[in-house]
């Protein structure tokens, strides 16, 4: 069976698969987000937990996002690719970094997100609808 | 100009030089940050300091040379020694201030993602020029 969304790793330590469409997709450019890929935005695809199978030991760091809320980044402990994130404000749900998709055509944001906090060097799809802040808010 | 993981472990500085940045849209580069593409600064090693925390960076090499050095307790992406060159290839999302960086050139456009638009200057390289090319005319990177 083909999923319609699956990706891993850089090692291939870890990996997923999901058969849903995403309940949203976007970018995120907040300078947590700058950090832990050290570029410009996570690409975020956003999905009910339980339908997402992962195979494989991911590691989470945990930290305070701007908001308040907290927010956990999972990521390979061997080969250190960044894939998921979880939010303290958003249970049951899971993010996934499309970076890590085996086919990156599948991934179509709908939104650049906390565009306030983009680095200066951050130039955007200028036909994507913009937001100061986070996207739920 | 400072730098710093997510966690704030492992810090860096960058002295005498204003960075340019080169970002890469090679699909590896994609994975490891989860990202449309890596956003690097090339430092020469004498323009490069460690200030804390080396002692927590993991590192994962492919059989092809690439690698990937990360924070151990956070998964940031951190600095590395670029191949057997005399410089540092810098993530550009860990720097910290308002400084106003440019992307110099695009590395590997002929494998971005189809999400991917390139919007920003800089030369487009379908994929990786040599070093040397990349780092003219002014060669302080």
């Amino acid at each position: 069976m083909n999923a319609k969304y699956s990706g891993q790793c850089l090692c291939g330590e870890i990996s997923y698969s999901v058969d849903i469409e995403p309940v949203f997709t976007g970018n995120c450019h907040c300078k947590d987000c700058q950090r832990s890929s050290g570029s410009a935005f996570i690409p975020a695809m956003i999905f009910p937990e339980k339908d997402v199978v992962i195979s494989g030991e991911v590691k989470y760091f945990e930290s305070r996002a701007d908001s308040g809320n907290m927010h956990k980044r999972g990521f390979c402990p061997n080969c250190g690719s960044q894939l998921f994130a979880r939010f303290s404000n958003m249970p049951g749900i899971l993010g996934i970094k499309a970076g890590t998709l085996n086919d990156s055509s599948n991934y179509v944001p709908k939104l650049d997100f906390h565009v306030d906090s983009a680095a200066p060097w951050d130039f955007m799809n200028p036909e994507l609808p913009k937001k100061q802040e986070a996207a739920q808010s | 100009m400072q730098g710093k993981c997510l966690c704030g472990l492992i810090e860096f500085e960058i002295v005498g030089v204003v960075p340019k940045l080169y970002q890469c849209h090679c699909s590896l580069c994609r994975k490891q940050g989860g990202a449309s593409s890596n956003a690097a600064a090339i430092i020469g090693k004498a323009h490069f300091r460690w200030v804390s925390g080396q002692e927590h960076i993991s590192s994962w090499i492919k059989d092809t040379g690439f690698r990937s050095d990360f924070c151990s307790n956070c998964g940031s992406p951190v600095p590395n020694p670029l191949r057997s060159t005399p410089y540092y290839w810098v993530p550009a999302g860990l720097l910290e201030g308002d400084v106003q960086l440019a992307v110099r050139a695009h590395l590997f456009v002929g494998s971005k993602a189809s999400w991917d638009v390139i919007t920003s200057p800089g030369k487009q390289y379908e994929t990786m020029p040599d070093l040397s090319e990349l780092l003219r005319p002014d060669g302080d990177a």
